[in-house]
């Protein structure tokens, strides 16, 4: 099982994103119990321009509202780690 | 959804192959006419496009994956088809526009300047929600792993737990 490994550019992005503390405890948890559990299958969903890495989707629900954050991650630097490597978010 | 997209990209084709055919036609009458028929599949294109970005927001928001294993294909065949759709309209607008110096009424045209902002405004909203991957970040990302300005995200939920 791959380690996720969050570089300080994704770290500050997050936090950017000016979070609640539940959807940020919510959003971590995906990144360190579920990006290694669904490596296999989402592994498949390269980037186009980027094949260093692959796309990975979360979605969390905040009372009525839904946070989408879509990521890169990187699974080529090391064989060790996996490396969310580019992190976008929006709510409806 | 990929039948949606394939349906919204076809009909882009077919509004530039017609805007094309009217570009042969002199015979102003006829002309006008036939722009007024290209203004209307224009503004129905402009809805299915519509329809398609509320469809693919709903699947990108509801989480579910089954439905996006190609995530950058299907966002690349949406904002391909909107662009197709977008550089189309002003030469369909241009056209009206001489066709209603030379005095024929081409109906619905009032719409076109609206369909117009409405397109615009969804392609900046796929960007404001689907960006394509920012290809800077993940090589600064990268390097600040090399560096070994990383963490693991077992710490980090640890920290936010507080």
């Amino acid at each position: 099982m791959r380690e996720v490994r969050v570089p300080a550019t994704v770290s500050q992005r997050i936090r950017e994103f000016g979070l609640s503390r539940p959807v940020l405890v919510s959003l971590l948890t995906h990144f360190h119990a579920n990006l290694s559990n669904d490596y296999p299958a989402s592994r498949r969903n390269r980037v186009r321009n980027d094949d260093r890495c692959y796309r990975y989707r979360i979605v969390i629900a905040d009372g009525d509202a839904r946070h989408l954050f879509l990521l890169a991650v990187d699974d080529s630097t090391s064989p060790d780690h996996l490396i969310p490597a580019d992190i976008v978010h929006s709510v409806r | 959804m990929t039948f949606l997209i394939n349906r919204c990209r076809r009909r882009s084709y077919l509004v530039e192959e017609l805007v094309d055919t009217l570009r042969d036609e002199h015979r102003d009458a006829i002309r006008a006419c036939d722009v007024e028929e290209a203004v209307a599949e224009c503004l129905e294109l402009g809805e299915l496009l519509q329809h398609a970005w509320a469809v693919a927001r709903d699947v990108l928001f509801d989480g579910r994956d089954e439905q996006l294993e190609d995530m950058d294909g299907f966002r690349e065949a949406v904002v391909s088809t909107l662009d197709r759709a977008i550089g189309v309209l002003p030469r369909v607008r241009k056209m009206a526009e001489q066709s209603m110096t030379q005095g024929y009424d081409v109906k619905r045209f009032g719409e076109f300047s609206k369909a117009f902002d409405i397109l615009r405004a969804l392609r900046a909203d796929i960007d404001a929600t689907w960006p394509a991957v920012d290809s800077q970040r993940i090589a600064d990302s990268i390097a600040s792993y090399h560096r070994g300005d990383h963490r693991s995200a077992e710490e980090l939920l640890r920290d936010a737990r507080g």
